[in-house]
C-alpha cells in the first residue's frame, strides 16, 4: 500500500486488519505462522487467506515499520500507544505515509486532491485511475485495483469521504489530527493568528495538498467542516493578507485573513 | 403623502377592505378593460363563441338602437369580474351620448352584488321603485322590516320546518314515493337531526343567510344542504344510527335506508335543496306570481310611458327563490301577444356554478351569454398593468382623482402620483404615461399570481397586492417588526445554496433571513448573487440593495464576493447554469413547470418543495421515507460500495453497523409524519438549516445520479458536515457502548458457545485461548446418544434446544462480527467461513473467560434491553446461569446417592474394594461359564476389562462427581459434562443387574440338585460351586438396598 511507486496498492491490507496483525503482535512475539493461523483460525490451508494475512503482515512490517522481526518472529517495534486506539493508529501511520513522497499512495493521493470539482467528474474508480495513469505519466500503470485499495486508507486517514463509487475530497479529520496533535506546540488553541501564518505552518505538514496559492478543495471544504462544527473560526480582516480558500458559492468563507483554533479540536 | 394615507387610501377607496362598493372615481382609475371575452350566442354553448372586448360587447349588445329583446348572462367563475364588467358596462352607458342612452327613453335599474340576498334585492327593488303594484310594494316592505327586526332563533325553525312541510307534502313521487317523504319529514323533525340542522353555520343558518344577509355582505353560495348537515364533526354517521336506534318508527325506517348506502346521504341533499325556491317564498311570503307580476308590471307601464328597460344585475344569487319567476318575466320578448311590454335588455351576472346548477332555466330563454374566462384577465400583461392602476391610485391624492372623475375621466388625464422609489424602479405604462410598479416588480406580481389557490383578479388585489402592500405600509410606519413580504406558497430561492448561506447569516433575526429569502425568491432571480453595477449601485439577485435598504433588510451585505461588472472580477467563479430539472418552484416559472416532466425529475422537485416547508414553514415531512433511505444508503453504503461512514476503520465491526442500521426504522427525521419509536432510533436529523442542505444534497445526489452539478460542493461540504456533527452520537448508538460502558459482545457469545457444548455434552478445547476460539466456532448439536441422569439436566438442554436460533445468532455474531471485512459492511453478512479475523480481540475475550471459569454472570449488564442485538447474547446468558446452578445442584444430588449405593455393595468407594469386586464378578462369570450358564453376555463383555483398569475408571467417576465445586457450577457443568454421573449409575446399574443373576442361578442350581441327589460323582463338584455361590449371595443379601437393587 505504502510502497515505492510503482505499487498495485493492493486491497486487501485495510487498516482494520494491518490494526489487527499490529495487535497480535503486539501480544508477544509471534512467528508469521502463527500470526496467520490466529488471524484465520484453521484456514490456515485456504492460500488466497494466508497471502491475504501476509499483505497485511508485510505493510505493518515493511511498509509502516510498526512491526519488526527478530530471531524468527515478529514483535512491535513501536510503543503499544500508536497502536492503542483507531486514531492513534491513524495518526501514526499519516505520520509516517505523507512524508513518503515516492510512493504510489502518496503521488495518487496528491494528484487526487489537485483535481478539486473536476473529481465529480470522474464517475467511479476505474475512470480515476484511468484520467489520473494518462495525465500523469509516473503513474502511468495505475489502474482501478490499485485506487481501490488506496480508497480505504484514503478515507481513514481523512482525506474525504466514500460516496458509492465516488470519493468526496474533504479533509476535516485529516486537518484536525494534525490540530489536535501538533499545533500547540507552535501557536495556543483559542488565540487568532494570522491566515498567512497558519498556512506557513501547516504547508509543511500537508505535503499532498499543494497551498502555495488558492486551497484546494478538500482542504477548504475540510477547514469549512471544522469551521462549522465551531472548532475553529475563520475570519477576514481589512486590509490583511488573505488565503483564499476553493471558491464555494454560497459559502460565508471564500477567504481568510485570521484564523482560531480552538481546543476542542483535540476531542 | 404619508405612509398612513396610502395605507388609508388603499383600504378605504381602492382595495377596500369591507366589500362595499368602491366609489365611481376609484372604480374607473382602476379599471382595467377586458380585451378577451368569450360571447355566445343563445343559452347554450356548443358552437364556438366569438371573441370581443368589453368595448365592442358595448357597442353590440348593450347599445340597442332597434330595441331588439336581450337577456345576456354574464358568467364565470367567483371574482372573474363579472361584477366590475356589468359595473362598468353600466357606468359607460350612463356616461353615454343621449343619442345612446337617453334617461326619457331608457329606464336603467342596477342591482349590485353587495347586498344580495333575498332581503338585499327587495330592497333595492323598493329603493329603486322597481314595484309598482302596491300590495306587492307593502309585501316586500313588511318582509325587509320584519327580517330585521325578527329573532333569528324562531326564524330559523320557521325555515327548518318551511322544509319539513314542503317534503311532507311532496306526493309527486319523483325522486322519493310520498311514503317515504312522510319518513323524511319524520328523520327532520327528530331532536337529534333537527338540533345538528340548526347548529352554527348549518343548513338551516345557510338559509336563513340567504334570505336576510346583512347589505354589507355578498353571498357566494346558494345551495342549503351539504352531506355534512346529516354527518357528525368527525364525519361519521352517529347520527343517523342513533335515530336508527331511537328515533320514531318512521324516522328510525329512514335513517336505516341513509346507511344502507353512502349514496343516499348525497341523494337525501339534492332532494332537499330543491325545495330552497318554495321555502324561501314561504319565509318571505310571497307567492310565485306576485314575484312575476313585480316585473310584469314594470314593463307594462314602462311600455305606457314609451319606456324600454336596461336591466343590470351584478349577481342574481340574491334572487334565489325568485329567480325562475324573474328569468321568465325577464325572457317574455315585447311585442306580438305581449305588445302590453316594453323592450328589456337584461345583463345578468351569474356564476359558473349557478348557471350549471339551473341550465334548463337558462338555455331556452337567454338570448347572449359573456363568459369571462382566465384568458380574460390572467396574462401577466393584465395583472401587471392592473396592479399599476391600483398602485397609481393608491399613491395618487384622492382629492385629484375624485376632480378627474368629476371632469369626465378621461384616461389620457389620468393623474399619475408623485411617489418616488428609493432606486430606479420598473413601471409600467398607462395612456403612454409611466407608473411605478413599487415595492412590486413584474415578476413578483406573476409569481404572487401563480401562487394563489383561486386565480382570479378578486384573488390577486386582495391576496396579493392589498395583502403586500398592507404588511409593506406597516413597515414604513412601525418602522420594525416588518412582515413584507409575504411568501404565502413558500416559493424557495432557486440558488439553495445561497438560501442556506442566507440562513447561516449572523446578525439577522430568522424571520428577516426568512424575509430576505422571500424577495430574492419572489421579486429577484432565485439568487443572492451581488453585482456592482457600473454606476455603483449594488443589486443582489437583480435587485438593487436601496429596496432591501427600505423594506428593513439594510443588515444584509452578499454573501460571498461582489462581482464588478465593470472589471468582471470576482472573488467567486461564476457557477454553471442549474439545468433546467434544477427550477425549485412551478410558482417562480410556471411556464417551465408545465412542460412534460420526467418521473424523476416530478419526484426531484416534489423533494425539494417537500424539504423547503419542512424547514421554512416547520410543515411535516411527506416523502421522510425516502430521505430516510437515501441517508441510509449514504451512511451505510449498499451491497457493494462503501458508505460515508468507515466503519471498520473506526473500531466497529462492520457486522454490527450493517446488521443495527439494516431497519430504516433506526433512521429518523425530525417532523415525519409517523413518529418512530425512540428506543430504535440510531440516526436522527434534527429539523435545521444543516439538515435542510445535507437533506437537498442527497436529494441532488440521487436525481443527478453522482456529484457533478452545479454547487455540488456546497452541499457535499455541508452533508458531510451534519454527518460529522452527529457521528459520534450515531456510532455511540449503533454500538450501545460509550466512554463509561462497553458491551464485551464477542465475549458473551464465545461463552455461550462454550456453555452450549458443555450442555450438550460436546468437547471444547480450553488448553489455550486461540485453541479454545478455534473450537467454539463451529456450531454445536445435540448428540442423541449421550443420556442424561436427572430431569433437571434434560430440561436444561431442552431450553438450550429451544433456544438454539439465539444461540445460533450468538454464533454468528461472534464468527461475523470479529471479521475484519474489506469493504462494503454489508459484505460482512456474507455466509463464508473464510475469514480473517480480528484475532487479538478473540484471544483477550478467551483469555478472560478461561480465567474466570467461563462463568461473568457477575459481569453482566444489570439493566439489558430486550431484543437488541447486541444485548441478545447477554440477555440469553442472564437466562442460561442461574438453570446451570440448579441442575448442577440436582446433579451433585444424583451423584451423592449413586456413590452412596455403590458402597453399599462394594465398602469404601476405593481401587482395593473395587478390585475385589470385580474380580468377584468375573469369577461369577467364570463359573457360569463352565456350567453352560448363559447370562447377558453385553454384561459380561462390560466386566471383560481387568479389574484395575475398570476400578481404575471408577474411581475417576467418582472423583468428577464429588469434586468440590459447588459454589462453581460452571466449572460443576464443564466437569459434569462428560456423563460420568450417567457411567457411574451405569456401573451401579450393571452390580446390581450381576446380583439378581447369581440369586436366579443359585435358586435354580438348588432345584437341579435335588433332582440328581442319586449321582454321587456330581456330588463334590456341586458342592464347590454352592460353596462358591453361597458366598456370593450373603454378600449380596447383606446389603439393605438388596430389595431395591432386585427392583
Amino acid at each position: 500500500m505504502f510502497k515505492t511507486n510503482p505499487d498495485g496498492m493492493r486491497m486487501e491490507p485495510t487498516p482494520e486488519r494491518v490494526l489487527s496483525v499490529c495487535r497480535m503482535a503486539a501480544r508477544g512475539k509471534i512467528t508469521r505462522e502463527s500470526l496467520r493461523d490466529a488471524l484465520t483460525f484453521g484456514k490456515n490451508e485456504d492460500k488466497g487467506l494466508n497471502q491475504e494475512v501476509d499483505r497485511s503482515i508485510d505493510v505493518a512490517l515493511k511498509e509502516l515499520g510498526i512491526l519488526k522481526m527478530k530471531d524468527g518472529s515478529l514483535e512491535l517495534a513501536e510503543p503499544a500507544e500508536v497502536i492503542a486506539s483507531a486514531r492513534a493508529f491513524r495518526r501514526y501511520v499519516s505520520a509516517k505515509v505523507f512524508y513518503q513522497k515516492d510512493t504510489t499512495f502518496f503521488m495518487f493521493s496528491k494528484w487526487l486532491i489537485a483535481q478539486n470539482e473536476r473529481l465529480f467528474s470522474l464517475h467511479n474508480w476505474e475512470v480515476m485511475a484511468k484520467t489520473c495513469a494518462a495525465e500523469n505519466s509516473e503513474l502511468s500503470g495505475l489502474d482501478e485495483n490499485a485506487v481501490l485499495g488506496w480508497r480505504f486508507w484514503a478515507s481513514f486517514l481523512g482525506l474525504g469521504y466514500l460516496s458509492r463509487t465516488m470519493f468526496l475530497p474533504n479533509m476535516k479529520l485529516r486537518l484536525q489530527d494534525l490540530l489536535a496533535a501538533e499545533f500547540a506546540q507552535t501557536f495556543r488553541y483559542g488565540e487568532t493568528i494570522r491566515g498567512t501564518d497558519f498556512a506557513f505552518w501547516l504547508s509543511s505538514r500537508l505535503p499532498e495538498a499543494d497551498i502555495s496559492s488558492r486551497w484546494p478543495l478538500a482542504v477548504s471544504a475540510g477547514l469549512r467542516t471544522l469551521r462549522d462544527l465551531g472548532l475553529i473560526r475563520l475570519e477576514t480582516w481589512q486590509d490583511s493578507s488573505r488565503i483564499m480558500l476553493y471558491s464555494v458559492d454560497g459559502d460565508p468563507n471564500n477567504d481568510f485573513s485570521h484564523i482560531t483554533v480552538y481546543e476542542e479540536v483535540c476531542r | 403623502m404619508s405612509w398612513e394615507q396610502y395605507r388609508s387610501v388603499m383600504e378605504r377607496y381602492a382595495i377596500k377592505t369591507d366589500d362595499m362598493a368602491t366609489e365611481d372615481a376609484y372604480f374607473i382609475a382602476t379599471h382595467m378593460p377586458f380585451s378577451q371575452l368569450d360571447v355566445y350566442l343563445g343559452g347554450k354553448t356548443e358552437s364556438a363563441p366569438k371573441h370581443m372586448t368589453e368595448e365592442e360587447i358595448f357597442d353590440n349588445l348593450v347599445y340597442n338602437p332597434r330595441n331588439a329583446h336581450r337577456l345576456i348572462i354574464v358568467r364565470g367563475d367567483n371574482g372573474t369580474g363579472k361584477s366590475h364588467l356589468i359595473r362598468y358596462l353600466k357606468a359607460r352607458l350612463e356616461n353615454s351620448a343621449s343619442t345612446v342612452y337617453d334617461p326619457a327613453k331608457e329606464q336603467l335599474i342596477f342591482l349590485r352584488r353587495l347586498n344580495n340576498s333575498v332581503r338585499g334585492v327587495f330592497s333595492q327593488l323598493l329603493e329603486q321603485q322597481v314595484i309598482r303594484d302596491p300590495e306587492v310594494e307593502e309585501k316586500l316592505r313588511r318582509f325587509v322590516r320584519s327580517s330585521d327586526s325578527r329573532d333569528e332563533a324562531s326564524f330559523k325553525t320557521e325555515i327548518l320546518f318551511a322544509y319539513v312541510a314542503a317534503v311532507s307534502n311532496d306526493l309527486s313521487g319523483s325522486v322519493y314515493k310520498p311514503v317515504i317523504c312522510r319518513d323524511i319529514a319524520s328523520y327532520l323533525s327528530d331532536s337529534r337531526v333537527r338540533e345538528h340542522l340548526l347548529r352554527e353555520d348549518g343548513a338551516v343558518a345557510r338559509c336563513y343567510n340567504i334570505i336576510t344577509a346583512p347589505s354589507n355582505q355578498v353571498l357566494k353560495d346558494t345551495k342549503v344542504f351539504s352531506p355534512t348537515d346529516f354527518l357528525d364533526e368527525r364525519g361519521k354517521s352517529s347520527i343517523i344510527k342513533a335515530v336508527k336506534r331511537q328515533g320514531d318508527p318512521q324516522a328510525s325506517d329512514f335513517a336505516a335506508t341513509l346507511l344502507e348506502d353512502d349514496s343516499e346521504i348525497d341523494r337525501l341533499v339534492n332532494y332537499l335543496n330543491r325545495f330552497t325556491r318554495e321555502v324561501i317564498q314561504r319565509c318571505a311570503d310571497i307567492s310565485s306570481e306576485s314575484t312575476k307580476s313585480v316585473f310584469e308590471q314594470l314593463r307594462r307601464e314602462l311600455k305606457r310611458q314609451g319606456r324600454n328597460l336596461t336591466l343590470f344585475i351584478e349577481d342574481f344569487t340574491g334572487f334565489t327563490g325568485i329567480d325562475t319567476e324573474l328569468i321568465t318575466v325577464l325572457s317574455t320578448e315585447h311585442g306580438g301577444d305581449y305588445s302590453d311590454l316594453c323592450r328589456v335588455t337584461a345583463i345578468i351576472g351569474i356564476t359558473n356554478d349557478y348557471f350549471d346548477q339551473f341550465r334548463d332555466n337558462f338555455k331556452d330563454r337567454v338570448t347572449h351569454q359573456i363568459s369571462v374566462t382566465d384568458r380574460s384577465y390572467g396574462t401577466n400583461e393584465f395583472l401587471i398593468q392592473m396592479a399599476g392602476r391600483y398602485l397609481n391610485a393608491i399613491y395618487c391624492d384622492p382629492a385629484a382623482l375624485r376632480d378627474w372623475e368629476r371632469n369626465g375621466a378621461a384616461l389620457e388625464d389620468l393623474p399619475i402620483s408623485t411617489f418616488r422609489p428609493p432606486c430606479a424602479w420598473e413601471t409600467v405604462k398607462i395612456a403612454g404615461r409611466d407608473v411605478t410598479l413599487y415595492p412590486f416588480n413584474s415578476q413578483a406580481l406573476t409569481a404572487l399570481y401563480e401562487g394563489l389557490i383561486v386565480k382570479s383578479p378578486r384573488a390577486f388585489l386582495k391576496e396579493v397586492l392589498r395583502a403586500q402592500l398592507k404588511e409593506y405600509f406597516d413597515g414604513k410606519i412601525y418602522g420594525d417588526g416588518w412582515d413584507f413580504p409575504l411568501n404565502p406558497k413558500h416559493v424557495q430561492m432557486h440558488k439553495g445554496e445561497h438560501a442556506s448561506a442566507i440562513d447561516r447569516l449572523e446578525g439577522l433575526s430568522s424571520k428577516d433571513r426568512s424575509r430576505l429569502k422571500s424577495v430574492f425568491a419572489l421579486w429577484a432571480d432565485g439568487t443572492a448573487a451581488g453585482v456592482k453595477e457600473a454606476d455603483g449601485a449594488i443589486t443582489f439577485g437583480g435587485l438593487n440593495k436601496a429596496f432591501l435598504d427600505d423594506i428593513g433588510l439594510s443588515q444584509f451585505n452578499g454573501i460571498g464576493a461582489i462581482v464588478d461588472q465593470t472589471t468582471g472580477e470576482s472573488a467567486a467563479p461564476q457557477s454553471v447554469p442549474a439545468p433546467d430539472s434544477d427550477s425549485v418552484s412551478e410558482a417562480v416559472r410556471p411556464a417551465e413547470a408545465r412542460k412534460s416532466v420526467s418521473r424523476a425529475e416530478q419526484d426531484y422537485i416534489r423533494f425539494q418543495k417537500d424539504i423547503d416547508a419542512w424547514y421554512s414553514s416547520g410543515a411535516p415531512l411527506q416523502y421522510h421515507a425516502d430521505y430516510r433511505k437515501m441517508l441510509q444508503s449514504f451512511i451505510c453504503g449498499d451491497n457493494k460500495q462503501c458508505g460515508a461512514v468507515n466503519w471498520q476503520d473506526i473500531g466497529v465491526p462492520a457486522y454490527v453497523a450493517a446488521e443495527r442500521l439494516s431497519d430504516i426504522s433506526c433512521f429518523s427525521i425530525e417532523g415525519q409524519d409517523n413518529a418512530p419509536d425512540p428506543e430504535k432510533v440510531l440516526v436522527h436529523m434534527e429539523r435545521s438549516a444543516e439538515s435542510r442542505d445535507a437533506l437537498q444534497a442527497l436529494i441532488k445526489l440521487r436525481y443527478f445520479k453522482g456529484w457533478d452539478f452545479d454547487g455540488s460542493a456546497y452541499y457535499q461540504q455541508r452533508l458531510l458536515t451534519w454527518l460529522e456533527r452527529n457521528k459520534a452520537a450515531i456510532i455511540e448508538k449503533v454500538t450501545a457502548a460509550n466512554d463509561q460502558q462497553q458491551l464485551s459482545v464477542i465475549k458473551w457469545c464465545l461463552a455461550l458457545q462454550y456453555l452450549r457444548a458443555m450442555i450438550f455434552g460436546r468437547r471444547a478445547d480450553t488448553g489455550s485461548p486461540a485453541e479454545a476460539v478455534k473450537s467454539l466456532f463451529v456450531p454445536f448439536r445435540k448428540d442423541d446418544q449421550i443420556r442424561r441422569e436427572t430431569k433437571e439436566w434434560n430440561d436444561l438442554v431442552q431450553f438450550v434446544l429451544s433456544r438454539n436460533p439465539e444461540f445460533d445468532s450468538a454464533l454468528a455474531m461472534l464468527q461475523k462480527s470479529s471479521a475484519a471485512t474489506m469493504g462494503a459492511i454489508q459484505l460482512s453478512r456474507d455466509t463464508s467461513d473464510r475469514r480473517f479475523y480480528r484475532g487479538d480481540e478473540l484471544i483477550e475475550a478467551a483469555e478472560q473467560l478461561i480465567a474466570c471459569g467461563w462463568d461473568i454472570e457477575s459481569e453482566l449488564p444489570a439493566d439489558i434491553p430486550d431484543k437488541h442485538l447486541l444485548y441478545n447474547p447477554a440477555s440469553l446468558l442472564k437466562k442460561l446461569y442461574p438453570k446451570i446452578r440448579s441442575v448442577m445442584a440436582a446433579e451433585r444430588k444424583h451423584a451423592d446417592a449413586a456413590a452412596a449405593r455403590l458402597t453399599e455393595w462394594i465398602g469404601e468407594l476405593n481401587q482395593e474394594n473395587l478390585i475385589r469386586t470385580l474380580a468377584s464378578v468375573q469369577e461369577l462369570f467364570r463359573t457360569f461359564n463352565a456350567n453352560g450358564i448363559l447370562g447377558s453376555s453385553a454384561l459380561r463383555i462390560r466386566f471383560e476389562k481387568p479389574p484395575v483398569e475398570m476400578a481404575r475408571d471408577v474411581m475417576k467417576w467418582v472423583t468428577v462427581l464429588t469434586c468440590n465445586a459447588e459454589d462453581m457450577p460452571v466449572q460443576q457443568l464443564s466437569a459434569y459434562s462428560g456423563n460420568a454421573l450417567n457411567s457411574l449409575c451405569d456401573f451401579l446399574r450393571d452390580i446390581q443387574t450381576i446380583a439378581q443373576l447369581a440369586e436366579q442361578e443359585e435358586a435354580r442350581a438348588k432345584k437341579e440338585l435335588a433332582k440328581i441327589s442319586t449321582f454321587t460323582g456330581m456330588e463334590a463338584i456341586s458342592e464347590a460351586a454352592r460353596a462358591c455361590m453361597e458366598a456370593l449371595y450373603d454378600q449380596l443379601e447383606g446389603m439393605e438396598v438388596y430389595d431395591d437393587a432386585a427392583d
